[in-house]
Order: C-alpha cells, then structure tokens, then sequence
C-alpha cells in the first residue's frame, strides 16, 4: 500500500554532488593555470610540466572510479573525494608514489567507514597519510616561481589565488565562489564552513594583532584552510546533524587549526583538526536545543 | 516560521471548483466508536439528525432517513471499525428541526456556550476566534470551499459570535485561493468587526498551531476553528441541521472532471464513484493528499469526517515519484525543516519518547535527499490536530 509523500523536493542527493563539481571546476582551472601555463609562459617549466596539475586530477578520477568498481559504490561520490583531495596535495607531490597512496588510504578508509562502527572524516583521513607521498620528494608546497621569489605579490594578489600553497586551493576569492555555490543547494552544511572559517579568521586576527607579526597574514591568506572547511568539514556522512552540533564542530575545527597552524603545521592543520574532531561527532551530535513547537 | 516552505507542485493534477451533490446514497455506515453507547438497534427507523451513538459529550447523529439494517464492519481511513448500517428511505425525514432551530437574532449567549460545546468549541476567556479555511494539501480545496459555499452564514454567525463573547474574528484564507477572497472583500465591508488574514502558500500553514504562531496569537487567548468544524456549527445554529453532510476534493491527474463533492457523511466511495465521471484507466486512489496521505480502495472506504480529498492518480506518476531509498547521507535537513522539531531519523526507534510529537505531515520525507520515507505506521499524528 502507498503510503507517504508522493510530492518530492525538486532537488535531491544528485543535485548537490552537480554544485561540489561546479564549485570545484573554477579551482581546477585556477590552479593549471597557476601551476603550469603561469610558469610555462615565464619560462620556468618546460610544456610538459604544464601537465603535472592535470596528471594528478586525472589520476585522482581514474582511482576515484577504480574504487568505485571494487566497493560497488556510487562513482561520483568516489570521484568527487579523491578531486577534492587532489586539489589539496602539493605540486611537489611524487607522481608515481601519490596514485598508490591515494588508492590505498581512500580504500582502506571506505571499508572502515562501511564495515565498522568507527566514523571519520575520510577526506582529511585521506590528506594526511598523502603526506607520505611528498616527503618522499622534499616537503615543500613552492611551485618553482615560489621557490625562486620569482613574482612579488601584494597581499590582494596573494587573496585572489597567486600565493603559496597546495595545487587548487590558493584562491580565497574563488573558494568564496564556491561556498556561494554549494551553499544554494539545501543539504549542504554551510553552518560548518561559515564558523570554522570565521573562528580561524578571528582567532589569526587576535594572534596578528597580539604579536604584531605580520607573517601570520600568509597564514590567514592562504586558502588551503578554507578550502578544507569547505569541501571537507561539511561532509555530509561524517559532520553533526543539528544546528547547534554544527556551529559547536565549525567553531572547535576553526580553533585547532589555528593552534595546529600556529606551532608550524600550516598546510596539514585543518585536515589534522577535521579528522580528529570528526571522531568525536556522536558526543557532537547530543547538542540540541531544538525547540520549535510544542505539540 | 521561516522554516516552512512552499511545496513543488505537479502542473498535471487538476483541480476544480465545480462543487456536485451527491447526497442520496442507498446506504450510509456511522462508525461506532470504542467505548462509546449505542442509542438504536436493528430495525429502527431514523430521521435525519436522530442520535445513533453517544460518547460522552459526543453525539453522532444520523445523516439520512431510513432504517437500521445491520451492525457490520467497514473500512474507514483510519482503518476498520463497526458501523451502523443504515438503508435510506430519501424520504428525508428530519427530527422536528424548529426545536433546534435558532433565531440568530435572539440567541442568548448560554444557548451558544451549549452548542458550541456540542463542536469542542469554548469561547469563553477567549480575545480571539480564527476560522481556519486553509488547506495544507495540494490540490485540496474543502476547506477553502466551506468558506466559499457558506460565507454569507459564515459572516454572519462569526458576527453574532464577536458581539456576543467580544472577540475580534479572523478569516485565514490560503494567498493561492483568489475565488474566496474576492467573495469576501466584497461582503467583509459589512463587518468591520472581522478581518482577513491572507495566509502565505506555505505548507502547513493549515495546522491550528502553526496557524497560531503565524499569527503571532496566543494560544490560550485564541480559539482556532476550521472551516468544516465551523459549517456544522453555522448550519446548526441557523438552520437546527446536525452534522449531516461533508465536503471533499476530487482531483487527480487521472479524473477527467474533478470537483468538489457534497456527500452525505457515512456514504460509501463505491457509491460517490458511481456518480463520477471521466475516471481514467490504472488509477490509484490516494485519501487525504500527497504528502500525509495514503492509498485508499474506494469499493470498501466509507466516508467519514478525517476524509477531505480523494486524488485519482496515474499508476505511472505514482510509481515515478517513488524512488528507491538510499543511504542517509545524515545531511540533517529532515530534521532542520520539521515543525515539531523532532528527529524524524530516529521515528523507528520504539524508546523515542518524542515521537508521538510527530504530525504525520510528511515534510521530512519530501525534502529527504535520497528519498527516505519516515512514514512508519505505529506513529500516531495527524497535521490538523
């Protein structure tokens, strides 16, 4: 016998995975260009390197599939983790060792995820084991304009994505883009980013404006924080339920990225604090206050 | 508020404000309620508005003239129960309808404290009265038709009862239903004691509660009436009638003439079928809308008040909109978007002591993204209460 809604919302699990690609695409493109025609057309790399950018989210939407195939999963979802991390890695990243590592940890993290009671946040769970693959190299996330100071940029070009920093997520302005576009869908957790965002902001402004060093600008400016806030803390498996879970995980990821950011771990920080909080969500999830009507 | 929302509607179901009467059945079945007193046996011969059962307070009456031919079970949308058979005679014969008969004019206010007693209405201590004409369900107009049927006795008895209690009244009237609107603009400058709301084309807006907090209206100061509760009561008042007969919706995309019928109360759906045309082929018959409803066999339903629309639905449109169900994504929005705030994840859970709080309105499965459906049977609710 039917029984329920037969009205649907317009919009359903489809449409928010279309928004994460739409607001991906923009990075991707910024990031070639930073990466590769940038440095190609300043004679800096020869054309082939131009390709290094392009290799890693290729490879990253081929093991995203691969994945997909063997845990007979959705693949656009499994797509959609492995872009996102590639976005997050270094250009420094070793090519042979990074598609190996990326298969491994985000195999092994889906089968822990689907097969025992343990939740994390696998994105982040996934970043940090990456940075096996590029200290086998050496640990640096400089292109090599950065490495040879070649361009002197001001802060506002620093803003609009030419800083130092992972492959595609140096841009705050286009991650601003982005959050616009993920956050028109209404399952996206932009309660998450907002305040993680908003308590890393406050808490580099205080550190800033107590020590007056004003190298902690790089740290504020660079976006691979607010990439990980974005794309990775509102995951929708492994973040709180509730309102108020929400605010209290972006606040608490917002604040230990700070503290990890300010002792030296910069571009690990919020995938440290993401997996580390995303362990405690179930105590997260008992905040509730919700009182709308009483029936 | 802000949390209701307006619900994506389907351009292919059809409504209509074309009302038919269809108020001379062969048979009318009257529920027995539990525990409640049986005033008539086998063999009586009734009049219309003569008592059939008693519960407490609660006197439920007979709709038509005839006599009493069985005790048997039917099938209600609540599910099944006893009823009183009753075979009409269409002599419709009425209990001496000027004993109850009222001169509006004259009536004193604790004649009405009884009679609105009779409808659980109680005005006294009361600021304000809101006749509630909204309906929640798309493509569902009775309550909007009692209105628009009833308005001048409407006003009327709203009027006597504003002088009366001194309270000011409130027609809420659905943004989306032009045709009573425009009906009462023109009357409503008669009474400048009565007001009109006109209410967002929100979902859920209908529930007295919800209403209320609308409205920015105190609960304890208001008395919420709805628009069917309140036709009773007009018709009693000024005509001595006891609840004899009811509205509902005929719509659907697979009726080629929907409409608004007006049935006697206890009449079978096989019966009211009978006299509707244009039915199409594969149909599935939903009672009660598209978001708290559910499917109905009109050869066995018989019509009761907790009935106010029947939607002729094509099997294919039903068997589209029913997606298969994924995993929770846990994304929270069922949660977010509930009126009652309540975790509708946790609704299969037996031990969740909030769960009885559940409305049955339907919304958390209706903006689930991977299609889950909370409507899980051993939950009471209902989105008028």
């Amino acid at each position: 016998m039917i029984k329920g809604p037969i009205l649907h919302n317009t919009n359903d699990k489809k449409d928010l995975i279309k928004k994460y690609y739409l607001a991906l695409i923009p990075l991707i493109l910024f990031s070639i260009y930073k990466n590769g025609i940038l440095l190609y057309t300043n004679d800096l790399i020869n054309i082939s390197r131009i390709f290094i950018p392009i290799y890693f989210y290729s490879i990253s939407i081929l093991i995203g599939f691969l994945i997909s195939k063997i845990l007979k999963d959705n693949p656009k979802e499994n797509i959609l983790m492995s872009l996102i991390i590639s976005c997050t890695i270094s250009i420094n990243t070793n090519l042979i060792i990074y598609p190996i590592l990326l298969f491994v940890s985000l195999f092994i993290g889906r089968v822990i995820i689907t097969k025992s009671k343990l939740k994390f946040n696998l994105g982040s769970f996934v970043r940090i084991t990456l940075v096996l693959s590029l200290l086998l190299n050496s640990y640096s996330y400089l292109n090599i304009a950065e490495k040879l100071n070649k361009f002197n940029y001001n802060y506002f070009d620093i803003f609009l994505g030419l800083g130092k920093g992972t492959i595609g997520a140096t841009s705050i302005l286009i991650l601003i883009i982005s959050l616009i576009i993920l956050s028109t869908s209404r399952y996206y957790k932009k309660i998450i980013a907002i305040f993680s965002s908003l308590t890393f902001i406050i808490i580099n402004l205080i550190i800033i404006l107590i020590t007056k060093n004003y190298n902690y600008l790089d740290i504020l400016l660079n976006g691979i924080n607010y990439f990980s806030f974005i794309f990775l803390a509102s995951d929708l498996y492994t973040s709180p339920i509730n309102k108020e879970g929400k605010i209290v995980y972006g606040i608490l990821i917002g604040l230990l990225t700070s503290i990890l950011s300010y002792i030296g771990l910069v571009y690990e920080a919020s995938f440290i604090s993401i997996f580390f909080l995303s362990l405690f969500i179930p105590l997260i999830n008992k905040i509730n206050n919700k009182k709308y009507l009483k029936v | 508020m802000e949390k209701l929302i307006e619900l994506s509607v389907d351009s292919s179901i059809r409504v209509s404000n074309k009302v038919i009467n269809i108020n001379k059945p062969e048979y009318v079945y009257i529920p027995i309620l539990p525990s409640s007193k049986l005033l008539v046996k086998k063999g009586t011969n009734v009049k219309i508005g003569m008592p059939l059962i008693n519960k407490g307070n609660d006197i439920i009456t007979s709709p038509i003239s005839g006599e009493i031919t069985s005790i048997k079970k039917v099938i209600t949308i609540k599910g099944e129960i006893d009823s009183i058979e009753i075979k009409n005679d269409f002599t419709e014969v009425t209990i001496k309808e000027s004993k109850l008969k009222k001169n509006i004019l004259n009536i004193k206010k604790e004649v009405l404290d009884k009679i609105l007693d009779l409808f659980k209405v109680n005005l006294n201590n009361k600021k304000e009265i809101v006749l509630n004409c909204i309906d929640d369900e798309p493509y569902t107009l009775t309550e909007s038709f009692y209105l628009f049927l009833e308005y001048a006795n409407f006003l009327e008895v709203l009027d006597k009862l504003s002088d009366i209690y001194k309270v000011n009244v409130s027609i809420a009237v659905k943004a989306s239903n032009n045709f009573s609107i425009n009906e009462l603009m023109n009357y409503l400058g008669m009474y400048s004691n009565i007001k009109l709301e006109i209410i967002p084309n929100l979902y859920l807006l209908g529930n007295n509660k919800l209403l209320l907090k609308h409205l920015g209206l105190e609960e304890i100061n208001t008395e919420v009436i709805k628009a069917s509760n309140f036709y009773h009561i007009s018709n009693f008042i000024k005509k001595g009638r006891l609840k004899t007969d009811q509205l509902i919706t005929i719509s659907g995309n697979n009726i080629a003439k929907p409409s608004i019928i007006r049935v006697k109360i206890g009449t079978s759906l096989k019966e009211v079928f009978k006299n509707i045309k244009g039915l199409g082929n594969d149909s599935i018959f939903l009672g009660n809308g598209l978001m708290s409803g559910k499917e109905i066999d009109i050869n066995n339903l018989v019509i009761t008040n907790d009935l106010t629309s029947i939607l002729v639905m094509k099997k294919e449109t039903i068997e589209k909109a029913y997606k298969k169900e994924e995993k929770c994504l846990n994304c929270g929005a069922c949660i977010d978007i509930c009126p009652v705030g309540i975790n509708p994840l946790l609704l299969k859970d037996k031990n969740y002591k909030e769960k009885n709080k559940c409305l049955k309105c339907g919304l958390c499965s209706y903006i689930c993204p991977v299609y889950i459906n909370f409507n899980y049977s051993d939950i009471e609710g209902d989105n008028n209460d």
